[in-house]
């Protein structure tokens, strides 16, 4: 817990562990790509992802106003698991069409 | 450095603040584990690592063998350490910690857990990898499995234990060598590069090394299929993902945690080295679900990545596209 704001911070999850973009990283660059990829994998499950830009945590919606706060990727997928009643496989032919080069989902982001 | 890349006699102490190496010694019932690493203590000196010994039976009569300058080995007996015995796995790496910190013991920079060889060497590594004390003074620091050279591919076409055992291996190791003809030796080490790519294999004899062969995806054959069905198990397939491109540690984080998440009983290995674009060669190595933090390699490596799955009862042509697709997404 941070002593200064009481937020719960996440165990650290393998996937910080890198950080790309080396010297020339741009501030935030990494969230900003993480949160767009997601994006694109959400959208086909009817989600929305955004940055809140404080702390590891985003922000999961549904289109009916219901969101969840996840810290971490693996909160993520429990979190759209349950805003869309659907398993999200990355293994699911329909995702993989829509997230292909020219599908729906690879447009959109 | 040792059969088990122990620390040598010589080698200079790690800093106190470093994290003590685990090594993971399993393999399957009677496969010499024990001889092995009576050989390796009397190789390491003063450098003798702690060693936590489990055993599936209630009597022990290894801790004896396995006594180093009169100290008897740490001993869970009665249960597996992966299910039965796994809080008393945490409690006795805690102990250690313990026995140093009250000025009791000198400190040891690496433990090896020789398990029971009915253990499955994944939940044990999640033990030391994620407990919430643990993980901040321990670090995995590989996985070794011991493959009799005359039984042992009875046991892993026989056994499922067996089989899960080389495959979470980063080093497997052939015992009793000279107990078999040259020829079945040289038939079970290249049974055990297919099924294992990931993993180096080394020929032993009473715990001398006899040839050391490194992991078949090191080797870079250039006439290696992508997919690879080694194993007479049904289900279990091997699949060599390559690509020339450096990719997008952010795409690819996103699509392996999804994979895990959907799919993490049924992976039983991960492991390579990443191009990742603006940063560079990545370590990457997981056993089932449970994934080691990165490691940023800094000597000279091949341009390219090199990612090994071993899967069960996934479609390793529908996987390789999933990659694909993600590290796609713009």
């Amino acid at each position: 817990m941070c002593v200064l704001c009481y937020e719960l911070v996440p165990e650290d999850h393998w996937s910080d562990g890198v950080t790309d973009g080396g010297a020339d990283a741009v501030p935030g660059r990494s969230r900003y790509r993480r949160t767009r990829i997601l994006s694109a994998v959400l959208a086909p499950y009817g989600l929305t992802v955004s940055d809140p830009g404080t702390g590891p945590h985003c922000v999961v919606a549904d289109r009916k106003g219901s969101a969840e706060v996840a810290a971490g990727l693996p909160a993520v997928w429990q979190a759209a698991e349950r805003l869309s009643s659907r398993r999200i496989d990355v293994l699911d032919p329909v995702l993989l069409d829509a997230l292909a080069p020219g599908g729906p989902a690879g447009a959109h982001a | 450095m040792t059969l088990l890349r122990l620390p040598a006699p010589t080698q200079t102490a790690p800093s106190a603040q470093s994290r003590r190496g685990v090594t993971l010694l399993s393999g399957f019932l009677g496969s010499g584990k024990t001889t092995l690493l009576r050989r390796e203590l009397a190789r390491t000196g003063a450098n003798a690592p702690a060693v936590i010994l489990n055993d599936f039976g209630h009597t022990m009569v290894d801790d004896v063998l396995l006594t180093t300058e009169g100290e008897l080995p740490v001993v869970l007996s009665g249960g597996c350490a992966c299910c039965t015995r796994r809080e008393d796995l945490a409690r006795a790496l805690a102990d250690l910690l313990d026995s140093e910190q009250r000025g009791g013991a000198p400190r040891r920079n690496h433990v090896v857990i020789e398990t029971s060889g009915l253990a499955d060497p994944g939940p044990i590594a999640f033990t030391v990898a994620h407990d919430p004390v643990l993980k901040h003074h321990y670090a995995l620091a590989q996985i070794c499995v011991t493959v009799d050279a005359v039984t042992g591919l009875g046991s892993i076409e026989q056994h499922e234990v067996a089989l899960r055992q080389v495959l979470a291996a980063d080093e497997v190791l052939v015992t009793k060598a000279d107990l078999a003809e040259p020829d079945d030796v040289d038939a079970l080490v290249r049974r055990l590069h297919e099924m294992n790519p990931s993993a180096g294999v080394s020929v032993t004899a009473n715990g001398e090394l006899l040839r050391a062969e490194e992991a078949a995806s090191a080797q870079r054959r250039p006439a290696a299929p992508p997919v690879v069905n080694a194993t007479h198990n049904i289900g279990v397939s091997t699949l060599e993902l390559v690509t020339d491109e450096p990719l997008d540690w952010q795409a690819f984080s996103v699509w392996l945690s999804l994979l895990l998440h959907s799919r993490g009983t049924d992976v039983l290995r991960v492991k390579g080295v990443l191009d990742v674009r603006g940063v560079g060669p990545v370590a990457v190595n997981g056993v089932q679900h449970v994934v080691h933090r990165p490691e940023h390699l800094g000597g000279p490596v091949p341009p390219g990545t090199r990612l090994v799955f071993i899967v069960r009862d996934i479609d390793t042509e529908l996987l390789e596209r999933s990659f694909h697709t993600f590290l796609s997404i713009k």
